[in-house]
C-alpha cells in the first residue's frame, strides 16, 4: 500500500468528482458566475494533482500524457482500474 | 480545499414559490446554489449539493413510523 501515491489519487478523485458535479450543476445554470468560479478553481487544482500524480508514478490515461523516451510506461501495472490499484476512503460504507 | 461556503442558513437551494403546477403534471423546482460539500464530504455523499444528499434510510422495524 503506497500511502503517498493512494493520497494523491484519493484527492484527484474527490476533485474531480466535484468537477463532474458542478458541471451538471452549469449544464443548466451557464452564468452562474459564483458556480464558474468554483468550478475552474478546482478544474485547476484537479490539474495539478493529476501532473503530481503522473510525475511521480503513472500516467492515468493512456493518450494525456507523453511517455519516457525508454519504455511505454503505460503497459506497465498496475492500471487504474484494476481493484487492488485503488483505495478505500474512509467512512465508506 | 473546498468548504461549504458560510451561506446563510435561510437559503433555499431550489426555486419558490412552485406554481401549482396542473394535474398530471410533475414539478421539479429548479435549483438554486446556495453552498456545496467540501471535498471528502461531496465523494462520500455522492453529491456536491447538500440539498441533492438524499439517502434512503432504512425505517426502524420495530418502531414502525417513529421519528418519521
Amino acid at each position: 500500500m503506497n500511502n503517498k501515491r493512494d493520497s494523491i489519487l484519493n484527492r484527484l478523485t474527490m476533485l474531480d468528482f466535484m468537477a463532474v458535479d458542478l458541471h451538471l450543476y452549469l449544464n443548466t445554470h451557464p452564468n452562474d458566475k459564483e458556480v464558474i468560479e468554483k468550478y475552474n478553481e478546482i478544474i485547476k487544482e484537479a490539474e495539478e494533482v493529476r501532473y503530481e500524480y503522473e510525475k511521480n508514478f503513472a500516467p492515468l490515461c493512456s493518450f494525456r500524457s507523453a511517455s519516457s523516451e525508454h519504455h511505454f510506461n503505460w503497459i506497465n501495472n498496475p492500471w487504474p482500474w484494476s481493484r487492488k490499484f485503488n483505495y478505500y476512503i474512509e467512512g465508506e460504507e | 480545499m473546498y468548504s461549504a461556503k458560510n451561506c446563510p442558513s435561510n437559503c433555499i437551494p431550489y426555486q419558490t414559490p412552485i406554481e401549482p403546477s396542473s394535474l398530471s403534471r410533475a414539478y421539479v423546482p429548479f435549483q438554486i446554489y446556495c453552498s456545496i460539500y467540501g471535498e471528502k464530504q461531496s465523494l462520500l455523499s455522492g453529491t456536491v449539493f447538500p440539498g441533492l444528499y438524499k439517502p434512503y434510510v432504512k425505517k426502524n422495524e420495530n418502531c414502525g413510523n417513529c421519528g418519521k
